[in-house]
């Protein structure tokens, strides 16, 4: 790399790390370990054609939605991870109320999959509509839709403070029916 | 709660997340810049593809029902390719089956899919005979790394739940399965979530496993995952792993970005301990072994394209030999004697690693990925009975070249497209005698290629 390309990069870097280490963060559910991980293999890629790349920030925040939702990556032991950030805590009983259930949703988020985070991630923190997330990805839109479908359908079991779905509401969830192999 | 509620506390949560407290650290450049520099030998040999495509493959080419061109021998091969017996073509497409890849072992194909952590399936016919389901999910690109004496090794989601404030959080197992009926017969927990080549390899006598800790490997019994051995290496050092003839070998450095050296020792089989065989200049990284050598790759200029290949076989022998590459390659892997690469221009070139000597570059003859999508190309097989190695595209075209000329002696065609495609996944190429097994997501077909004749 050209020594102004480098300054560029380390320029980048001062100016977005923190912003896109906190998104890897909610990417990864609150490990910190293999969110710093994520950022590094977003990073380390774009340095590596960073003066061919237009939009430097598109480019990594691509990187790592597509490497959290399709690789396997170096991910510490349990043991060693940190424990997620946790919201606020409310002062009165109503605001208690709300930041137990954003607390338990947060853990829930921690156990949705990697692939629905992303999504959940991408739709409700980035607010970018199916079609964009689809578009980053590399997937269809349907396949975005029927994700979130799973997802929020995945949180109300895992908090069951959100309640059941609405009977009016009820869809049946997209999902692959396997067939027979066919010779 | 209404959907449109529940997905406003979602965002709510999302943004009430305390991430005042996560900055990132001040020396982020140095690490990623040090991180790249150990990977930039494999990267610059195209060892490091990060894959990801949709198939947006055609026709299925068996017969004549495929496009024009199709499954036809451009040139007569050495050899031409007949079929297992019992074998027929087919293809399936069974989501949650295969998506992470496959292995071939006798006349079994051994996959990991979505849904299932193994499925063996029937290298003739198609036909499902096993599966062992997920823990919790199953994605990424691992795949079954081995199978022997009715064994079969491949890597699944550890999870705590059973204990007493256990909850899933990541993690991996080195799982062994029942060949004949799917029952695991072990589980081991790995210290992380690597499950490349590195994580676990057969030995002689045992499974050579980076665990319990990163700095670790230990021998576990095949058949109870008991470990019979460890060796640990000193924080600071990074060590990567091979297996000449059984017997397992670490290549250890300083983790720093100019080791002085790096040491290549021997670990006894039965003991683990260990003996330095040789040291070797700098930093080598291990692209594979051939036969009873490892090869490693170096760089010995500043531009990256000027790299030395070095051979080393288990008693210390080695021979270097210089290594030019113009530009970066979408891919490069060892098949037996050969390094064969193919750079983003779709040139692939043939050395070879006895020799040093660069013995051809010709097209690739299919279509190749996008490089600024992170898209990467399947690894080639290689049949050393006809004496072709085999591409696939990422669009499902498949091509043969003559492995000694790099002449094209066929080309063909795989519909890989699924129903209702999902998220990318990696293509691949798998060889069950002459027949070429092509995979992408959950579409596997299985098709001779009418070599040599």
């Amino acid at each position: 790399m050209e020594a102004s390309s480098h300054d560029e990069f380390r320029e980048f870097v001062a100016m977005r790390s923190t912003a896109l280490l906190r998104l890897a963060v909610l990417l990864t559910g609150g490990d910190r370990h293999a969110a710093e991980d994520l950022l590094q293999i977003a990073l380390m890629k774009a340095y590596g054609r960073w003066a061919r790349i237009e939009q430097h920030e598109a480019y990594v925040r691509q990187v790592m939605y597509r490497q959290q939702v399709n690789r396997w990556r170096l991910r510490r032991h349990r043991a060693e991870t940190t424990v997620p950030v946790l919201p606020e805590s409310g002062t009165d009983a109503d605001a208690g109320a709300e930041s137990e259930l954003r607390i338990a949703l947060w853990a829930a988020l921690g156990r949705l999959s990697k692939r629905q985070r992303a999504v959940v991630v991408l739709r409700y923190f980035e607010d970018l509509p199916e079609a964009e997330v689809a578009a980053l990805l590399g997937c269809p839109v349907g396949t975005v839709r029927s994700t979130a479908h799973r997802s929020l359908a995945k949180l109300r079991v895992l908090v069951p403070e959100l309640g059941p779905e609405g009977p009016a509401e009820r869809v049946q969830p997209l999902s692959y029916t396997p067939k027979e192999v066919q010779r | 709660m209404t959907t449109e509620r529940v997905e406003e506390k979602v965002r709510e949560t999302l943004n009430a997340v305390a991430l005042d407290g996560v900055r990132a650290p001040g020396d982020l450049v140095e690490k990623v810049v040090r991180r790249r520099s150990r990977r930039r030998f494999s990267q610059a040999a195209g060892a490091a593809v990060a894959v990801a495509a949709i198939s947006v493959g055609a026709v299925f080419g068996f017969g004549d029902a495929g496009r024009a061109g199709q499954d036809r021998p451009v040139r007569p091969a050495a050899s031409p390719a007949t079929p297992p017996e019992g074998w027929k073509p087919w293809q399936s497409s069974s989501p949650g089956d295969s998506e992470r890849g496959c292995l071939v072992d006798g006349s079994a194909l051994y996959c990991s899919g979505r849904t299932y952590d193994t499925v063996k399936i029937d290298a003739n016919t198609g036909e499902r005979l096993w599966t062992v389901e997920v823990n919790r999910e199953g994605d990424g690109i691992d795949r079954p790394f081995a199978a022997r004496d009715g064994v079969v090794y491949a890597f699944r989601n550890h999870t705590a739940e059973n204990q007493p404030d256990g909850d899933y959080a990541g993690g991996t197992d080195l799982m062994a399965v029942d060949a004949e009926n799917g029952d695991v017969l072990w589980t081991v927990e790995m210290p992380q979530d690597d499950r490349t080549a590195q994580a676990a390899m057969l030995m002689d006598g045992a499974v050579l496993a980076n665990t319990p800790s990163v700095r670790t490997v230990s021998a576990l019994d095949p058949l109870t995952g008991k470990e019979k051995w460890r060796y640990s290496w000193d924080k600071g050092t990074v060590c990567q792993r091979a297996v000449l003839g059984g017997v397992p070998y670490l290549l250890c450095a300083r983790d720093v970005e100019k080791p002085d050296g790096t040491d290549v020792l021997r670990l006894d089989p039965a003991t683990g301990s260990a003996t330095k065989v040789t040291t070797l200049p700098g930093m080598q990284q291990l692209i594979g072994t051939s036969g009873d050598r490892m090869v490693l790759i170096a760089a010995r200029g500043t531009d990256g394209g000027d790299l030395r290949l070095t051979t080393v076989s288990g008693s210390g022998e080695r021979a270097s030999h210089p290594y030019r590459i113009n530009g970066p390659q979408a891919g490069s892997d060892v098949v037996g004697d050969r390094l064969i690469s193919v750079s983003w221009q779709g040139k692939a070139s043939a050395y070879s690693l006895t020799t040093g000597k660069a013995l051809w570059t010709r097209p690739v003859g299919v279509g190749m990925p996008d490089q600024d999508a992170m898209q990467g190309l399947a690894s080639p097989v290689v049949s050393t009975r006809q004496g072709v190695v085999y591409f696939l595209g990422q669009d499902g075209d498949l091509s043969g070249l003559d492995l000694r000329t790099g002449e094209q002696v066929w080309r063909g065609h795989a519909d890989l497209r699924t129903p209702r495609p999902g998220l990318a996944d990696t293509p691949q190429l798998l060889l069950y005698g002459d027949v070429l097994v092509a995979r992408n997501g959950s579409k596997v077909v299985s098709l001779l290629p009418r070599t040599g004749g």
